[in-house]
């Protein structure tokens, strides 16, 4: 039997209450979805707790096991192009269990990939194709900084990258109620969590988790500077222990947003330190975290002349 | 055969974008999307490809609006479109030096730039010129001085899946069965290379990656 199935489908299960962030019981994943799964990017990214880039609550990191084990366990296969076989896979035949994360199909027995990249697998044999890309395409729970656009009644029209706009109801922040509402102001940047995103959905975004708590979500304070950066760069940086910006942190004292589609909040107490931090981080589009790490001093040095 | 060379993200600020040369024939090709659609293009079920063609001097004429229809068809057979609903992937292409061959130039050039951008696709594709001299003999990647003396011009677009399955064929001049099927053939020789030149191309596109 195989279960083909998106990330909605799989948490489609009543709603505790607004955000859903447990994934099921490693033991309920071999009885319910035996053999093959199609995931997309947040539930595989709960799966794969061997990967470098994930996506962290903001007020805290990464769970103490994944500091251990973060960068092993992920192998890059191959560069893949669009229409190129990965494996064959036969629900009939074949008796291994696998995972095919974004970028990847199945169809006629056969995987096969959908975007061009790196086919990377981990231990779990968890399938996924890393793309460097620039659009972003929502995913259910991720964090992103939008910027409000238009009010609409009870909701706001918040810009988060993708084609279309993100919708925000004044009730998902933090101690609101229909009394106490929280006034937002066109153009705001708000750092907030998608509840809803597929692709026959109008996105959906709250600054709440499921204890209706902030936890760093909300409206980004006046001052600091947005830009935005490719997603694979993004990725990179949205973990806190990432040596790069440790390395920057000896330097000079800031405060980063980092959205999962791309968009990149700094602030610092001056504003050339502002803009040295910024322009550090957009030397990731064009190399290597290692090499920038190396790096990131003496340019930081530079630009704060 | 002539040679071919991409250069990718060309432009900062598109999505994907690639400049693409085959011999002195250029273009450049730039991708957004999936991305905000007009209301009059919005489809319920899949996503909208425009394609956009500017030639390289004066205003687009009923020539482009044919190359952009034809580019069109092409593109949409190898896109996911029905991954991202109500969305527009917009698709550029300026002629930036011609020498004949516009056609297969603007079709890699989107193709490269559709990779850049990292659509979802079910496979690559990339056209092949050839034309037929009045001798017989059949030339890939024929000059706009080979392709006047020529008695047909064929440009074929084939699939990057093993077989190179023909996605688009458009022939000009007088060909005979035959003739068709050698042209054919022969471009699904000269295909090969091209793929094997976009695989190398991603790959540079990722190195970095490789190898940290």
């Amino acid at each position: 039997m195989v279960f083909a199935l998106g990330c909605d489908a799989l948490l489609t299960a009543p709603r505790p209450r607004l955000l859903a962030v447990l994934p099921p019981p490693a033991s309920a994943w071999a009885t319910c979805y035996t053999r093959l799964l199609v995931l997309n990017v947040t539930t595989f990214d709960l799966l794969a707790s061997t990967l470098t880039t994930r996506c962290y609550p903001p007020h805290r990191g990464p769970p103490e096991e994944d500091r251990v084990t973060q960068g092993g366990g992920v192998e890059a296969v191959r560069v893949v192009l669009p229409g190129d076989t990965v494996m064959h896979y036969n629900t009939e035949t074949s008796t291994e269990r696998i995972f095919l994360g974004p970028g990847l199909r199945w169809e006629d027995g056969m995987v096969r990939a959908a975007k061009p990249g790196l086919l990377k697998k981990t231990q779990r044999q968890l399938y996924f194709v890393d793309t460097h890309q620039k659009r972003y395409i929502p995913q259910r729970r991720e964090y992103v900084i939008g910027i409000v656009t238009k009010k609409k009644g009870d909701a706001h029209r918040v810009d988060i990258g993708c084609g279309e706009d993100a919708t925000i109801s004044y009730l998902s922040f933090e101690n609101a109620s229909k009394k106490t509402r929280r006034y937002l102001n066109l153009g705001d940047l708000l750092y907030g969590q998608l509840m809803v995103a597929n692709k026959d959905m109008e996105p959906e975004l709250v600054c709440i988790d499921i204890y209706d708590q902030a936890c760093g979500m909300g409206v980004l304070p006046p001052g600091g500077v947005l830009f935005n950066v490719s997603l694979h760069v993004a990725r990179e940086i949205i973990n806190p222990h990432s040596p790069f910006l440790l390395t920057m942190s000896q330097k000079v004292k800031y405060t980063l947003v980092v959205g999962m589609n791309g968009r990149v909040w700094v602030n610092t107490t001056h504003q050339k330190d502002t803009v040295a931090i910024m322009n550090c981080i957009l030397m990731l589009e064009h190399m290597s975290p290692e090499e920038a790490d190396g790096k990131a001093l003496r340019v930081l040095e530079a630009l704060m002349l | 055969m002539a040679q071919h060379a991409c250069d990718l993200t060309f432009l900062s600020r598109s999505d994907g974008s690639a400049l693409y040369s085959i011999g002195l024939t250029a273009a450049l090709a730039s991708v957004n999307g999936p991305g905000d659609v007009k209301v009059s293009n919005r489809l319920y079920n899949r996503s909208h490809v425009e394609v956009c063609y500017s030639p390289s001097t004066g205003h687009p004429m009923i020539r482009e609006r044919a190359l952009e229809s034809i580019i069109m068809r092409t593109v949409e057979k190898a896109i996911l479109v029905h991954l991202h609903p109500r969305t527009a992937i917009n698709i550029s292409i300026q002629e930036m030096q011609s020498d004949g061959l516009a056609l297969s130039v603007s079709v890699n050039a989107a193709c490269l730039a559709l990779l850049d951008a990292g659509i979802q696709m079910k496979t690559t594709f990339a056209a092949i010129t050839c034309c037929i001299t009045p001798f017989g003999t059949i030339l890939i990647d024929p000059t706009e001085a080979e392709i006047q003396e020529s008695v047909a011009e064929a440009t074929f677009v084939f699939d990057g899946s093993g077989e190179a399955k023909v996605l688009t064929a458009l022939q000009d001049g007088h060909l005979s069965y035959e003739d068709f099927k050698r042209c054919l053939q022969q471009c699904q020789e000269a295909s090969k290379d091209v793929f094997a030149f976009y695989r190398g191309t991603i790959e540079k596109k990722y190195q970095n990656e490789i190898e940290s």
